[in-house]
């Protein structure tokens, strides 16, 4: 079985993102480091997220890894004022700005080397957890 | 540390594919610079070659075609700021008295890197959400100044409507054709709503810049701010590049050049794709942010407006190898400041700018004033 990317976490049976909380500014970033981008400090929280609300999306021909084309949306996710993630979407065509989005894990590369990456699915649907 | 001034540029025409090596266009850049400033390649003291997607030894690559002196050379990559870098790097050098005539040039094409992203190394998430294919990154954009600012489909057509319009009038840019709003709109979409035709071209190209204190030559163009930064995401996260970034950067360069942004009265910017040219305007200070399509529905923008913006047709029409890019806009700039630009000439331009951006992210800026004797003007 391929394991999740460094940035995903398993959170009750579902794929999240890891973020981290500084233990200094208190702001958030993620995907999660091992120092503050916004103030330097190398003290954080790990937290982890498993909704967003999409801030934007679109739909190309380019070959978006782990893709199944032809087409492929891209959205932009805020898991949190100062988080914004982009990644594949999957599911239904009513996407909308606002939406709130969950994830759900599939893999990039080959099978051996494969691991699981994050897509954002409708919120309380979607395919396989990790 | 000691002032800067540009006393020679030059370039050869941006093609997709170009009859001779891209190496050797660079040192073909380099001699041509070497005429402009009136001295000989023996002169040169050093030279800081910006290269992307070229094999290793990229700075021996140039000096191969070059007669040899053995002076001093290294190559820097900084992505599509690369040769912005590489000048950053030659006006230091000059700066710190480290050379007396230092060459910054550029080569090579970004092509086989835009065409198979991602590489062996471990994943990412950039790579994983697909933000590393640059239109999606600017689609994404798009989508975000239409519903932040109410930018509609004509504002970044436009941009490309202007930029072929100037490109038209170089003869060393790629793209030499005007095109119509009808055009860029019936073009193909790329990622929505990005269409084919407001996205630069690949190609290749060299382009080469000589640096030396200033007062060194009677047609010596100041270089009155060289400013570098790196954004707070740098190299993982980024899957949007920060108009902070480019806002801090451009705001030290004019404070260190002693200007405001009404100052500027040629400016090029990594128009990449045609909603990037929206952004920085702003970023820079050039006009309120939402402004920018606004000013350039009204002409401001154009050659002879308020400020012309990619005056040589910027990386949508002049086109975007990578290597030489940041220094083509320098070429321009400088070639406006002296008042040769041709059919291109915006009228009494006495202060110029440059921005680039590279993937990570990084940004480049620098600043140009009226050249050291004003009276050689034509």
């Amino acid at each position: 079985m391929a394991e999740l990317a460094p940035w995903l976490e398993d959170s009750d049976g579902r794929p999240a993102f890891r973020i981290a909380r500084c233990r200094s500014c208190g702001r958030r970033h993620g995907p999660a480091r091992s120092a503050c981008p916004w103030c330097g400090h190398s003290g954080i929280d790990p937290e982890v997220r498993s909704t967003g609300t999409v801030l934007a999306a679109t739909t190309t021909l380019l070959p978006v890894p782990a893709g199944e084309g032809p087409f492929h949306r891209v959205v932009l996710v805020e898991l949190d004022p100062d988080v914004v993630v982009a990644g594949r979407f999957e599911g239904g065509d009513e996407l909308q700005v606002g939406a709130v989005v969950g994830i759900d894990a599939i893999p990039l590369g080959a099978d051996e080397a494969a691991v699981l990456v994050h897509r954002f699915v409708p919120a309380g649907g979607g395919g396989a957890g990790a | 540390m000691r002032e800067v001034e540009v006393v020679g540029v030059g370039m050869t025409p941006f093609a997709r594919r170009p009859e001779r090596p891209s190496a050797a266009l660079a040192a073909a850049a380099v001699l041509e610079a070497c005429g402009d400033a009136a001295v000989a390649w023996g002169d040169v003291q050093q030279v800081v070659v910006g290269a992307v997607g070229v094999p290793v030894s990229a700075a021996s690559g140039v000096l191969a075609h070059l007669p040899p002196t053995g002076l001093p050379a290294v190559a820097v990559e900084n992505a599509s700021a690369t040769g912005s870098s590489a000048l950053a790097h030659a006006v230091a050098l000059v700066a710190g008295g480290h050379a007396d005539l230092v060459a910054a040039v550029g080569y090579g094409s970004l092509e086989r890197l835009l065409l198979a992203p991602g590489g062996d190394g471990p994943p990412d998430p950039v790579h994983a959400s697909g933000t590393d294919l640059p239109p999606v990154v600017f689609a994404l954009l798009a989508q975000l100044r239409a519903q932040r600012h109410g930018d509609g489909p004509d504002a970044t057509a436009s941009v490309v409507v202007k930029n072929r319009r100037n490109a038209a009038a170089n003869a060393r840019a790629q793209r030499r054709s005007p095109v119509a709003l009808e055009e860029v709109a019936g073009s193909p979409v790329i990622a929505e709503p990005i269409h084919a035709l407001e996205c630069c071209p690949m190609g290749d190209g060299g382009a080469a810049v000589l640096v030396a204190p200033r007062g060194s030559s009677p047609r010596g163009v100041p270089v009155l701010a060289s400013e570098s930064a790196t954004d707070r995401w740098h190299p993982a996260g980024a899957f949007l590049p920060s108009p902070d970034t480019t806002a801090a950067t451009a705001g030290r360069a004019l404070q260190r050049a002693g200007l405001a942004p009404s100052d500027l009265d040629v400016v090029e910017v990594h128009d990449a794709f045609a909603v990037e040219e929206l952004e920085y305007v702003e970023a820079i200070g050039l006009c309120p942010p939402g402004a920018a399509a606004a000013a350039l529905a009204a002409g401001e923008l154009d050659i002879g407006g308020r400020v012309a913006v990619s005056p040589s047709g910027g990386l949508l029409g002049r086109g975007h190898p990578g290597g030489a890019t940041g220094l083509a806009q320098v070429v321009e700039v400088v070639e406006q400041l002296r008042g040769e630009a041709g059919e291109r000439q915006h009228a009494g331009a006495r202060h110029g700018l440059t921005h680039m951006i590279g993937a990570g992210g990084v940004c480049v800026v620098h600043v140009f004033g009226p050249p050291t004797r004003e009276g050689d003007r034509t």
